[in-house]
């Protein structure tokens, strides 16, 4: 089956460290494919080779039917066009509009009319329900706003892929809702293939079906969420239900606090 | 790890970097209104630190001149001095460290911070070159705004060395002009001026190329700024002794 993007034992060393190790991952047309995984798991790693701002050191990746992985940066931007992508920081430029960062790419592209950029700016805000703030900068948007503005700057350009990193990351439980339910309406309007990288186990049940988990490098699991449930993989296990040392942190903390109150009980010398 | 201690690494990408910048300037979309914004923030804003310094360096340089011309009874030089001095050399050094230690933090701190929050992966994520949008404006901007505004501070010395010539050595007004303007040949203005357009350059490409690449997230735009700045000073007055050391000597054969 024609796959949109696919991953093929790709390696990364970033330092001294695998980033990741024999990555094995594909994107259908249309899907939308959540990639979970703690944070320095490497999950936003792999937005970034989809991007081509890193390069992987083995493997392969291909993106619609091109091998992307050892292309130069003239030969990426026939590829970047087909894709958009929201920042976890969201990345609105400060210097400029709402407006002005909607439209950003559409202008620089050089290609439609100002009322065709100027239409296409609305639709997308009004998509993310901010058609208000058209003439307000992004120091003036809260968190949750800047996301959705990030979004439509995605939509705007009329993409094929976006990729999401983190998009419900620092927001409240509202805004995470909105982000999600608008990630989900993108995927039920069809014609747009998504990757979203989350460490939030709720948004990704919200939005996809099918989930890959990521840890330490590696995907530990590429499944539906039954077989999420019944996996008895100790690194799935460990994503579900996190172990904390809790002893280890107490003996810390009191060890500390003996620490603390010696030099009073002894009179303030140490 | 090599590129951290290789310097012809880095050297080949400020290379690369400018080379970049160079080539936005020839291609389209022509950045009018970025390039003007940029004159605009450059110009206007350092108007006031160059005139105040041209004019109060000029008129302490006057009197020091004075002082020293003085015992060989030749104080009335001290007018062709001063217009040569800062025209030639001191003018061109002076306004290009002010604006490097202005603007040149501020370029690479900016970028710096457009990194650190993921805007330049944003612009390279839509296809689009962030050197020759962001590095370029700057790049013509600073290549034009750095003579006018040494053009200004050289204006302001001689304005502040007619002033004490005037008011404080008693001289005659108009035979002070006249032996400060006289006294310069076209190849000094053309020195004058080659100095700025050098300077502008490297202040551009050197604090554009630290804002860059900087790395180590939003504690990275201090160290960007400071790096910014200090390189880029560094620069200009290297090369201003290597022009100064080059061009007289053709100069002096027209």
């Amino acid at each position: 089956m024609w796959v949109v993007i696919e991953f093929s034992d790709v390696w990364l060393k970033v330092g001294n460290h695998d980033t990741l190790k024999g990555i094995n991952l594909r994107v259908w047309p249309g899907g939308t494919r959540v990639i979970l995984g703690l944070s320095g798991s490497g999950k936003s790693t792999i937005l970034k080779l989809i991007l081509g701002l890193l390069k992987p050191d083995c493997g392969t990746i291909r993106i619609g039917d091109r091998i992307v992985t050892s292309m130069t940066e003239q030969e990426w931007e026939p590829i970047r066009h087909d894709m958009s992508m929201v920042f976890q920081g969201s990345a609105l430029f400060d210097s400029l509009t709402v407006s002005g960062n909607v439209g950003y790419r559409l202008r620089e592209a050089g290609i439609l009319k100002e009322a065709e950029i100027e239409e296409r700016i609305w639709k997308s805000l009004c998509f993310v329900g901010l058609e208000g703030t058209l003439d307000m900068m992004p120091s003036d948007l809260s968190g949750g706003m800047k996301k959705r503005v990030a979004i439509a700057r995605a939509l705007a350009w009329g993409p094929k892929i976006i990729l999401y990193d983190e998009p419900t990351g620092e927001l409240d439980p509202v805004n995470s809702r909105i982000v999600s339910e608008l990630i989900l309406r993108l995927h039920k309007q069809g014609g747009v293939s998504q990757v979203v990288v989350t460490h939030d186990l709720d948004i990704a049940r919200r939005v996809a079906v099918r989930f890959a988990i990521i840890n330490e490098g590696r995907i530990v699991f590429d499944g539906k969420e039954d077989a999420l449930r019944r996996s008895t993989d100790p690194n799935v296990r460990a994503f579900m239900q996190p172990e904390v040392d809790i002893a280890g942190l107490d003996n810390e903390g009191q060890r500390n606090k003996n620490r603390d109150i010696a030099p009073s009980e002894s009179g303030g010398q140490v | 790890m090599l590129k951290e201690y290789f310097p012809l690494f880095l050297v080949r990408e400020y290379f690369q970097l400018t080379a970049k910048a160079v080539g936005g300037v020839f291609s389209r979309p022509l950045r009018i209104q970025d390039t003007l914004y940029q004159m605009d923030l450059i110009g206007s804003g350092s108007l006031p630190l160059v005139l105040v310094a041209g004019i109060t360096t000029g008129m302490a340089l006057t009197i020091q001149g004075a002082y020293q011309l003085s015992p060989i009874g030749a104080v009335h030089q001290v007018s062709k001095l001063i217009s040569l001095t800062f025209v030639r050399e001191v003018g061109p050094v002076l306004a290009a460290i002010m604006i490097t230690g202005r603007v040149g933090s501020a370029i690479a701190a900016e970028l710096a911070s457009m990194k650190a929050t993921e805007q330049i992966d944003a612009i390279r994520a839509m296809g689009i070159d962030p050197i020759t949008t962001l590095v370029t404006p700057r790049l013509i901007a600073c290549v034009l705004m750095v003579p006018m505004l040494t053009v200004l501070l050289d204006a302001a010395a001689m304005a502040g060395g007619w002033l004490i010539s005037v008011l404080y050595l008693g001289r005659d007004p108009l035979f002070h002009w006249v032996l400060s303007v006289g006294v310069l040949h076209w190849s000094d203005m053309v020195l004058g001026l080659g100095k700025p357009v050098v300077s502008g350059f490297i202040l551009a490409t050197v604090s554009g190329y630290v804002g860059l690449t900087v790395s180590g997230g939003l504690g990275g735009i201090g160290r960007a700024a400071t790096m910014g700045m200090i390189s880029a000073s560094l620069l200009i007055l290297a090369f201003d002794v290597i022009i100064t050391m080059i061009v007289p000597l053709k100069t002096l054969a027209w």
